[in-house]
């Protein structure tokens, strides 16, 4: 099936900034990603389009979370229109 | 007290944040770096955080283990690439009894493990580093 990108798929479309942390440094792609992102993006679409950004090293982003600075946003929620964005890989502090 | 720090840490600043004429237990965990990790020579970890967030998470684990004991916690964690034997993280309980103190401390510790966004990666005697896998947020 073909894959149809986000950019594509959405109207108004913002690029944002998406930080990366942990592991996901190491898909060669530096310590952020740009993404277009629409007014009705969800965590879960923002993130399918993250894992095809990062193609054969997608499996990085197993278990990972879309974050705010003040929140980790469930896979439904909307990306909001502004503010910080970081997907998260899993938490290992201590 | 809640500190996300690249210094060292100071374990008797954070036990004086906990410390009250009516705090008769006063418990801490102390978390360092070690030398092996499934059977790997370590010489170093470096610890990265998403900072506004783990702070704030860092925040919501204290609050929610005062809460649960009554206790009053103090809670630093390091970020930065710390060698063997260098503390990562400090956790001081104070309450008026032991019992409280170290389950504030036990929860304290256990909840940040699974809910801060902190991440290391372990640097080998052999010249390899990797992540360790952790807890999946959300």
């Amino acid at each position: 099936m073909p894959s149809i990108s986000l950019k594509a798929a959405i109207t108004n479309p913002m690029t944002r900034r998406v930080e990366l942390y942990g592991r996901l440094r190491d898909a060669g792609l530096g310590d952020a990603v740009e993404l277009e992102v629409g007014p009705k993006t969800t965590a879960a679409e923002l993130l399918r389009e993250l894992a095809r950004r990062f193609g054969a090293a997608k499996g990085l982003l197993e278990g990972s979370a879309l974050a705010t600075e003040s929140e980790v946003l469930n896979a439904s929620a909307l990306v909001p229109a502004s503010g910080v964005l970081a997907v998260l890989p899993p938490v290992c502090g201590g | 007290m809640i500190l996300l720090t690249d210094a060292r840490l100071d374990p008797a600043a954070l036990q004086a944040a906990v410390a009250a004429p009516g705090h008769g237990g006063l418990a801490f965990f102390a978390g360092a770096v070690r030398d092996r990790h499934e059977g790997k020579a370590v010489v170093a970890v470096t610890y990265e955080a998403f900072r506004p967030l783990a702070e704030k998470i860092l925040a919501e684990v204290a609050a929610e283990a005062e809460a649960a004991t009554g206790a009053k916690l103090a809670i630093a964690h390091r970020t930065g690439r710390l060698k063997v034997g260098e503390l990562s993280v400090f956790v001081a309980a104070g309450a008026p009894h032991r019992g409280e103190a170290f389950e504030a401390c036990r929860r304290a510790i256990d909840t940040l493990k699974d809910r801060v966004p902190v991440w290391k990666k372990e640097h080998y005697a052999d010249g390899t580093s990797g992540w360790l896998e952790g807890c999946t947020l959300g």
